[in-house]
């Protein structure tokens, strides 16, 4: 799940969650997928982000969007300070569980959304990119 | 370190001259003299705040975010008065002035402090303490000693980058090699000079050393741990790419075990995604 401003849409992206009007209006639903014309429309109404299915976008810098994957590979590099430090050492590890079972989830559940035309998942970068 | 005695103690003076610090909207000063005359409404608060339409259309786009878990109710600033109290609203005032400073000065700072407000809003909930949009707010406010530092001091602000990168240093401890002090100490004196309440000030004073705090220690730890935790996730950037110590004082004084970090961290997922965009 990716929140992207509406200019960087692209055709076969799906929604992850309704788009609405202030005010709670609903005007797309979730799972829908986005064609140039449902794209040109969202712009029309001033629709200004949209949240999309899978990480289809890399916006420079990891963030909200990075995969649990990502995150636990991440780890040493960011606790490279502390490899000496038992307490700290110990945080990475707990760290590293809870983001491979939340690493598992998602693959599980990406893999299960697959249906033949899926939205970008296979093109989203490799890393996550240190957000200099 | 490598600085003796005499040019640290100018630096200090530099970065703490008060005509070059951002100032803050002029409607804050008479709110701040307002609220302490026992007599005020909120209702008069919140016309003088309503004056000045600007900061009040930020006030309230922030107020709705999902960081303080309102979003979408709050409808005026009488109403954000009354819900979040004037400590949140004027801490709010305070990020909204200088936001564009802190975009300009450090990429990323700003997403590191939405993250680490959200953060600490969850943090304050699950260990069952009051007005968590109060630490909210502290958690926005934590590393504003950054940007001051990165405005006053663009020389010694790049040395700081330069020490990161060559020493393997974080920030942090980068500020301390370059400076002889760190942010914690310029945030104890920008929250004094800004009138913030002393439990946001200890905050963000002891963010690094929770376990320092004197008179408000929960605080001082749910921040220690939403920095912690929004680092953990690289969410924004505070200026390295490292994990913070995470001081197990901390999760004993708010009797955390480690479960209760996998729900925060639960919650921040969502949430994260919610604020990614926000700006004024």
């Amino acid at each position: 799940m990716q929140k992207i401003p509406i200019n960087l849409a692209a055709p076969g992206m799906k929604l992850a969650k309704p788009v609405t009007k202030e005010g709670g209006m609903t005007i797309m639903a979730e799972g829908m997928e986005l064609t140039e014309s449902l794209i040109s429309r969202l712009e029309a109404m001033k629709i200004e982000r949209i949240t999309v299915q899978g990480h289809p976008v890399e916006m420079g810098g990891a963030g909200a969007g990075t995969r649990w994957g990502e995150r636990r590979d991440r780890l040493d590099h960011l606790f490279r300070r502390y490899s000496g430090d038992k307490w700290m050492t110990r945080v990475k590890e707990r760290m590293r569980q809870y983001f491979q079972i939340k690493a598992a989830a998602q693959e599980a559940k990406i893999k299960a959304a697959q249906q033949p035309d899926v939205a970008g998942e296979g093109e989203s970068s490799e890393k996550g990119g240190e957000g200099a | 370190m490598s600085m003796d005695d005499d040019l640290k103690t100018r630096i200090k003076g530099e970065i703490l001259q008060v005509k070059d610090l951002p100032t803050l909207p002029h409607v804050l000063d008479k709110v701040t003299r307002l609220v302490e005359d026992p007599d005020a409404s909120s209702e008069a608060i919140a016309k003088v705040i309503a004056t000045d339409q600007v900061l009040s259309a930020k006030v309230l786009k922030m107020v709705n975010s999902p960081i303080y878990g309102f979003p979408g109710r709050i409808s005026s600033i009488q109403h954000a008065l009354v819900l979040l109290g004037f400590n949140v609203v004027r801490g709010i005032i305070i990020s909204t002035s200088v936001f564009d400073m802190m975009v300009q000065a450090m990429k990323g700072l700003w997403e590191h402090s939405l993250g680490c407000a959200t953060a600490c809003n969850i943090i304050a909930r699950r260990a069952g303490f009051e007005d968590p949009e109060e630490y909210a707010v502290a958690g926005l406010l934590h590393d504003l000693g950054k940007v001051v530092t990165a405005v006053q001091l663009p020389d010694t602000h790049a040395a700081i980058l330069k020490a990161v990168e060559a020493k393997n240093l974080n920030y942090f401890q980068a500020e301390k090699d370059v400076l002889g002090f760190g942010h914690d100490r310029i945030n104890a004196w920008l929250a004094r000079h800004w009138g913030l309440p002393p439990n946001i000030r200890e905050a963000m004073t002891r963010h690094h050393a929770p376990q320092l705090a004197e008179f408000y220690k929960p605080m001082s730890c749910v921040v220690h741990i939403g920095d912690f935790l929004v680092r953990l996730l690289e969410f924004g950037n505070a200026g390295d790419d490292q994990t913070a110590y995470l001081r197990p004082e901390a999760l004993i004084e708010l009797k955390f075990r480690m479960s209760d970090l996998d729900k925060v961290m639960d919650e921040m997922a969502g949430q994260l995604l919610e604020v990614s965009d926000l700006t004024f």
